[in-house]
């Protein structure tokens, strides 16, 4: 069950504290225990002179921003940069709590729950940043100019082509019931999705299907008949469907896909012709920030058409700009709306409602 | 008279001042409607948002819950990007969900109807509204309070805006109005001002009532202008036959003055007396000539001036005038062998007294005799009859004397001054402002011109007669 997060951060705090006076001599320790860091690495200045350095939590690889933190540096050669790959629950925590790094806050918070983000933005948890380059972006890509969005990614089906040889590939979510429920010896225990309670983007895409149709809860009855796969991740999804342990995956982050396509995988995608949704990676300046400078060029950088090519071409995900719409991509609103799904009782009543299309019947 | 202030930079001062307070509470009062305007329209969409969480509260297995509707948030995001919070708790204050520390305000009276106020939570300006619903759990009856809470930027901004276009109106008008106001001002002035001019044109001996078009409101200044000239006149001619009287009773004792004199003289001259004595008597008997000429001169100024003014206007002919004129000084003329040189049109008319009109001319032959040379002539000339077009009446006497210089023009018509050249002329000096009174009262005027070769040229310049 997810706690009020107020809630939750006052008890940190009150056992941070206690255990503070317990061990105070590794006093250092028990703050940076406080976020759970996957990987780090750390960008020394190109000059030798480095004037600052910027602190960078994010949910994205940490491989995977390496190219945008390469041309960033390029063009800043003055500043360092460390970057902190963590779970989209450890960036907000991180941002609520101002949680130190190394005596230093983070100035940067990157993320693809869009949810936490608002909610660290719509509870003034995030500084207000205004510049020409951020003036570019459509409304839906931006809120109070505290958030931005720098990459929209669409949540995609996902195919093996080798268990498709025979079969029409389904282009929307009506014919992939269709499918399933004409052929469920083909797809029992060979179909997967998030599962919702695991994933921060599973449930994010779970809650945005439910508004948009009825057509997703019949979707999940089917996979829940079908004994599908509840996955933590995109990469599990693609690597099961890339090796043929199943034939198909719903709702896989379309930029992941393409890159697994690209190195070969025998995968084929598919862009739901009623609706896509599109996922937006979200950057925003913590209210704690102490590099404010620094944290606002590097936004500026990633909405910039030089932070595009880069997110393209070495990110391989699909930057904000330019717009290409062919009217069935649905961005994700960026908007109070969004709160509504991280209420505690909303989510468990979410999750519970969720659990029971997707109990087996049989 | 010193013009310290400005009537016309006091009046718009004051206007402008009235139209700017109004400008000022043009923007306060549009931003008051505009700013609850504003408050009406987010309270209409976060009472919305409150009764319809408020629909979902129920009792669940673990007590009160409530499934949040995600239109609920969604719909504050519509109006702008202004942050949002919520809090479901019992009246008793017990937490269901949402920010715990966000104030529900005081208990709204009745189910449907959300209680509104603004409050300051988590930095900002927040407005709240409060929804309450009844619960009916297993054992009793709970009041729930649902409030939602949206910062005020956007529509503080609507107001602001709106209520600043209603300023820049305001701010439109008051510069119109400044135009405006300039305008109708000198507007308003141009007839004081037309009075002023009027006085400022009219000559020193004019006492006619102004007849200027004015409106009613100026028409009293008028009135009172008029009634002090006509004082002024009575004054004036009160002290005109004060002197008249004067000069009058002056004549007898001078002429006996002058017999004495002569008597004294004659005597001397006899006896062979001193010739200083006799030169004094001689100084004495000219001394009183010029005396009884002055006074002959001032009893015919205030006949002239009474005449000039009160007399009635005959048709007269200008030629017949100047012949009368130049016959009564006839034997003056013939005194220093002058002769005057008529050339008269006949038919010139115009319109006056004949008395002072005489009077006039012979007081223009008379200098023309005095500083002429002898032996010579003095030409008399009448034109502009009716047949000659549209020229004016005129009768010009040139002589071939002295003449004045242009710079004493102006001043040989004033009383009692005599030009540079006239000093060993004998004179009182009021001739010459006899005859532009004269003719000031026919509405005619008198030129002073060069005469060639030498000499003065005095030009009578009658207006032409209405034709009957």
């Amino acid at each position: 069950m997810m706690m009020q997060p107020a809630t939750l951060q006052k008890r940190r705090l009150r056992w941070g504290l206690f255990i503070l006076a317990l061990l105070a001599p590794l006093q250092a320790a028990a703050i940076e225990s406080a976020v759970e860091i996957e990987a780090r690495r750390a960008y020394p200045a190109r000059d030798d002179d480095a004037a600052s350095t910027l602190h960078i939590i994010g949910t994205t690889e940490a491989s995977v921003m390496d190219g945008l933190v390469q041309a960033y540096r390029a063009r800043y050669p003055k500043v360092a940069v460390i970057y902190d790959q963590a779970t989209s629950r450890a960036v907000f925590d991180a941002v609520e709590g101002n949680v130190d790094v190394d005596g230093s806050t983070y100035d940067l918070a990157i993320s693809s729950a869009m949810d936490l983000q608002i909610k660290l933005v719509n509870d003034g948890r995030a500084r207000e940043h205004r510049s020409v380059a951020t003036a570019r972006l459509p409304r839906w890509a931006t809120w109070r100019d505290r958030i931005f969005g720098f990459t929209r990614e669409p949540a995609v089906i996902i195919y093996n082509t080798e268990a498709f040889r025979d079969i029409p590939v389904p282009q929307s979510r009506f014919e992939l019931a269709n499918l399933l429920r004409r052929a469920p010896e083909l797809f029992e225990r060979r179909i997967a999705t998030y599962d919702p309670e695991v994933s921060g983007l599973g449930y994010l895409f779970a809650t945005q299907d439910s508004l948009q149709s009825d057509t997703y809860w019949r979707l999940m009855e089917i996979f829940g008949n079908l004994s599908a796969r509840m996955s933590c991740c995109s990469s599990e999804m693609l690597d099961q469907v890339a090796s043929g342990e199943i034939a198909l995956a719903y709702n896989v982050l379309g930029s992941y896909a393409q890159v697994w396509r690209d190195g070969g995988a025998p995968i084929g995608i598919v862009l739901p012709r009623d609706y896509t949704l599109l996922m937006l990676r979200t950057a925003l300046i913590p209210l704690a920030s102490d590099n404010v400078g620094a944290a606002g060029d590097f936004i500026d950088f990633l909405v910039s058409e030089d932070g595009a090519r880069v997110i393209r071409h070495e990110a391989y995900l699909s930057p904000v700009l330019p717009e290409g719409d062919d009217g069935t991509l649905l961005p994700v609103r960026l908007g109070p709306g969004l709160l509504v799904f991280l209420d505690a009782l909303k989510r468990r009543a979410f999750l519970s409602e969720w659990a029971s299309a997707v109990a087996e019947r049989r | 008279m010193n013009a310290t202030w400005s009537l016309r930079r006091r009046l718009l001062g004051q206007l402008l001042l009235v139209f700017a307070g109004l400008a000022v509470l043009l923007y306060l009062s549009v931003q008051a409607v505009a700013g609850r305007a504003a408050d009406s329209t987010q309270d209409t969409i976060l009472g919305a948002s409150a009764i319809a969480i408020a629909e979902q509260v129920r009792v669940g297995e673990a007590g009160l819950t409530v499934d949040l509707p995600y239109a609920a948030l969604e719909m504050l995001g519509l109006s702008g990007e202004d942050r949002v919070f919520y809090r479901i708790a019992t009246s008793a204050g017990r937490l269901v969900t949402g920010y715990e520390d966000l104030p529900s305000g005081a208990l709204p009276q009745e189910e449907d109807v959300p209680r509104f106020f603004t409050t300051r939570y988590r930095g900002d300006t927040v407005r709240v509204a409060t929804a309450r619903t009844t619960i009916l759990t297993s054992d009793q009856r709970e009041t729930v309070l649902i409030s939602v809470a949206q910062t005020r930027e956007s529509f503080g901004t609507l107001a602001t805006n709106i209520a600043l276009s209603a300023a820049g109106v305001g701010l439109g008008f008051l510069a119109l109005a400044a135009l405006l106001t300039w305008i109708a001002i000198a507007r308003a002035l141009k007839p004081v001002q037309q009075i002023g001019r009027v006085l400022a044109e009219r000559a020193s001996d004019d006492f006619t009532p102004i007849e200027t078009a004015a409106p009613r409101e100026i028409a009293p200044l008028i009135d009172a202008i008029n009634d002090f000239i006509d004082r002024l006149r009575l004054t004036l001619d009160t002290s005109q036959q004060f002197i008249a009287e004067a000069a009058h009773r002056i004549r007898t004792p001078l002429a006996a003055l002058k017999a004495q004199a002569e008597v004294a003289l004659k005597a001397g001259e006899k006896k062979g007396g001193d010739a200083a004595d006799v030169e004094s008597l001689r100084r004495m008997r000219r001394a009183a000539d010029e005396t009884s000429q002055l006074t002959t001169q001032l009893l015919t100024q205030a006949m002239v001036a009474y005449r000039a003014e009160r007399a009635e206007r005959q048709r007269l002919s200008l030629a017949a005038l100047a012949r009368t004129a130049a016959r009564d000084l006839e034997v003056a003329a013939e005194m220093r062998g002058i002769d005057f040189r008529l050339q008269l049109d006949e038919s010139a008319v115009i319109m006056g007294d004949e008395i002072a009109l005489l009077e006039a001319i012979r007081n223009v032959l008379d200098n023309a005799l005095k500083y002429g040379p002898p032996d010579d002539f003095v030409a008399i000339t009448v034109t502009g009859g009716p047949g000659t077009g549209n020229k004016a009446p005129e009768l010009v006497v040139a002589d071939h004397g002295p003449g004045i210089p242009r710079q004493e023009r102006d001043l040989v018509f004033e009383r009692f001054r005599r030009g540079g050249t006239a000093e060993k002329t004998m004179g009182s000096g009021l001739g010459l402002s006899i005859v532009r009174q004269v003719m000031l009262a026919h509405r005619g005027r008198v030129r002073l011109e060069d005469n060639d070769p030498q000499g003065l040229r005095l030009r009578l310049v009658f207006p032409a007669p209405r034709q009957q």
